[in-house]
């Protein structure tokens, strides 16, 4: 920091970039830029400034641009651990749901089927025969 | 104490058989009606709690999904940040390394008398840098 103070206070008293423009012969070989001390330092920096600056900002882009996919992807993961989640609770329930209603099929027709098969027979028979004593008393 | 008088319960079971009967099956028919519509709702509220349960479910999933995207939004929005302030101190530093590098060179020309004596040290400089030809 004191560095950098010191730096632009002997700057700020230094003279500032300037330039003429000559003809031929002005006293100069051919028309042309005349620079100062501080023009030409300026200009010899030039190259190197702009690498930094080009570097800078590849690596500010680069890191911007990983950022953002890292919350694209981090975005997604969450969605499909939602999915996920979504899934397996729709299957528990489903699964839920078809045992209460198997639960409810057995208590309708328990194991001894073959029982009530007989019953409904047995039931029939007699039906069947009082009936026939029915319509046979008239 | 009540008496039951089973002979003439039968006697009139046997007179009046046919009603009895078809009350007995119409009793038969109801009580199955009302079974089988018990197990309908009971099926019904199954189904029901069922939807219930997801919707629940989904609903709990939904505010963690928001929360974490909004913790990843967060972290995002501080990771920009940083960056940005990381970036703007860089930008700074490379101003004053310029600088210095100026100052570095100002020096050098009036150390070595670049623009008296040694002209040639100053024009290969420019040279380098920029491909330019040096006219003496």
């Amino acid at each position: 920091m004191f560095l950098k103070v010191l730096l632009f206070s002997l700057t700020a008293y230094a003279d500032p970039a300037q330039f003429a423009i000559l003809g031929e012969d002005e006293p100069a070989p051919f028309e042309g830029v005349l620079f100062n001390k501080r023009g030409i330092a300026e200009l010899l920096v030039l190259p190197e400034q702009y690498r930094l600056d080009c570097d800078l900002e590849v690596e500010y882009q680069i890191d911007r641009q990983a950022t953002e996919f890292h919350l694209e992807r981090q975005n997604f993961q969450i969605r499909i651990d939602s999915l996920l989640k979504e899934y397996e609770l729709r299957i528990d329930e489903k699964d839920r749901e078809i045992l209460a209603l198997q639960e409810a099929i057995a208590a309708q027709a328990p194991n001894n089927k073959w029982w009530w098969f007989a019953g409904g027979v047995a039931a029939g028979v007699v039906t069947t025969y009082a009936a026939y004593r029915v319509f046979n008393e008239q | 104490m009540l008496k039951i008088d089973w002979l003439k319960v039968l006697a009139f079971a046997k007179k009046n058989w046919k009603e009895i009967t078809i009350i007995i099956l119409l009793l038969t028919v109801i009580g199955k009606m009302r079974y089988d519509y018990k197990q309908l709702e009971a099926t019904y509220e199954t189904s029901q709690e069922s939807l219930q349960n997801q919707i629940e479910g989904l609903q709990a999933i939904h505010t963690e999904e928001l929360e974490k995207k909004e913790d990843a939004l967060r972290v995002y929005r501080e990771s920009m940040e940083t960056l940005e302030r990381e970036y703007l101190k860089e930008k700074e530093n490379i101003k004053v390394i310029t600088e210095e590098k100026i100052v570095e060179i100002e020096i050098e020309i009036d150390n070595r008398k670049q623009f008296t004596e040694n002209k040639q040290e100053l024009a290969d400089k420019v040279e380098d840098a920029f491909g330019f030809q040096y006219v003496p």
